[in-house]
């Protein structure tokens, strides 16, 4: 708070003017010149290349005439999560294995849970003695 | 009490005047290196009060993060100035923050001003802070593990604690460890400040710059405060290096005596210092961004080899 008051204490010019955003001479400018948050994480996507694997697809349709103009361009660009890839698919695929040989057992049939019931009596009674 | 906050102002001017002087040296060194006559060394003086005396340009497109930062970095950089033992280890506010706390207060600068980047919408602002980001992430472990290492062997992350020890057990510093330590945060006090390897403060082309490319949307008084932060970032950096790894001179009691033979001290180790970055940034080219990662990984390995050696070598 201190810094704005010595700033006027030393004269610095207050004046303020708003003018729009430096277009590196280009006249007309929109919101699609912004970084885009996948810019903004370009760099640590190359870094960290390894960790991320990213996959990406470039495909240009160019001109017939000449390869200096082009018609469309596409861009496509997918980050694998490596943790996702090698700890919790497997572990998922494990429970879900485990979790459809645990249906075996649960039938829908009344008689068979009342068996699941006496049996489970009978092991604790067991267990007890 | 009186003389406490004497001290404190003392060290706060010191930091405020003597940080422009320090890049008028580096520039000026660097020129005569070059073959260059080179502009005097009160010329980012000249260029300060250059800048506060004309009209701002703001953005239309900007919020209130980019007014505020330039008054953030400031206040950020006067506020480490009163915590890091420029002259004296007794300086009566160093109890509000360690070493970490410092680094960080430092990082909240860079996080700003990477936020003001992207303020204005321009391609070069996102661009800048982009790199700035992604190179501050890189540099972040190194510094930590750096100061670990020092701090290990002085028993403490406190900065007078560390000086303190220093001065006073000077075997201490004779060690494989301490010397890797003072390379690994050397290399990033030269990336954290904009410096040669990693980015070159000298340039305004648009594809190779990062901290320029960051404030090009900055004008008048708030360029003005913008650099006079950058500048004091630097000057802290190096005081921070050549007070904890070359801590003679620096004032152990609060008399005049000491304090004057401290600043002596301060005036010859920071030359030293700028003699070194300027022949650095003349024999360096700078580095291509995506090889930069390589250099801050040496310089983590580094850092790393320090905190080992802390435990092998007592």
């Amino acid at each position: 708070m201190a810094i704005p008051l010595a700033l006027r204490l030393i004269g610095a010019d207050k004046r303020r003017r708003y003018y729009e955003t430096w277009g590196c001479g280009r006249a007309l400018q929109t919101a699609r010149f912004e970084y885009t948050a996948t810019a903004f994480a370009n760099p640590f996507k190359r870094v960290f290349a390894l960790l991320y694997r990213p996959v990406k697809e470039l495909d240009i349709e160019f001109h017939p005439e000449s390869r200096y103009f082009v018609r469309t361009i596409a861009y496509y660009n997918e980050g694998r999560l490596i943790f996702e890839d090698a700890l919790y698919r497997p572990l998922l695929r494990v429970i879900e294995t485990l979790a459809r040989q645990a249906r075996v057992l649960q039938s829908g049939n009344v008689h068979g849970y009342l068996v699941y019931i006496l049996i489970a009596l009978v092991v604790l009674l067991i267990l007890t003695v | 009490m009186l003389a406490e906050i004497a001290i404190e102002i003392l060290q706060m001017l010191l930091v405020m005047f003597g940080s422009p002087l320090l890049v008028g040296v580096i520039r000026k060194a660097k020129a005569r290196l070059q073959g260059r006559r080179g502009a005097g060394v009160f010329q980012p003086c000249a260029d300060l009060r250059k800048l506060l005396a004309k009209e701002v340009v703001v953005s239309e497109n900007t919020s209130w993060i980019f007014r505020f930062t330039p008054y953030l970095l400031a206040t950020t950089m006067l506020l480490s100035a009163l915590i890091i033992p420029v002259l004296t280890v007794r300086a009566p506010l160093g109890f509000m923050g360690n070493i970490i706390a410092l680094m960080y207060l430092f990082l909240l600068g860079t996080f700003f001003l990477a936020l003001a980047g992207l303020d204005a919408g321009s391609a070069f602002g996102g661009m800048g802070s982009s790199r700035e980001v992604a190179i501050a992430a890189l540099a972040e472990p190194t510094v930590l593990i750096a100061i670990f290492g020092i701090a290990l062997r002085a028993g403490t992350t406190s900065l007078d604690g560390i000086i303190t020890r220093f001065a006073a057990e000077p075997l201490l510093m004779l060690n494989a460890g301490h010397l890797l330590a003072f390379f690994a945060l050397f290399i990033v006090a030269l990336a954290e400040n904009g410096r040669l390897p990693v980015d070159n403060p000298a340039t305004h082309l648009e594809l190779t710059m990062i901290h320029e490319a960051m404030i090009l949307e900055y004008s008048g008084r708030l360029l003005a405060l913008v650099e006079w932060a950058a500048g004091m970032k630097l000057f802290l950096f190096l005081t921070l290096l050549s007070n904890l790894f070359f801590p003679w001179g620096v004032a152990l009691t609060n008399t005049p005596l000491p304090l004057f033979v401290a600043f002596l001290a301060l005036a010859v180790k920071l030359l030293l210092f700028a003699g070194a970055i300027a022949l650095a940034e003349t024999s360096v080219a700078k580095l291509r961004l995506f090889r930069v990662p390589e250099l801050l990984a040496g310089s983590f390995t580094v850092a790393l080899l320090a905190v080992v050696t802390a435990f092998f070598i007592k």
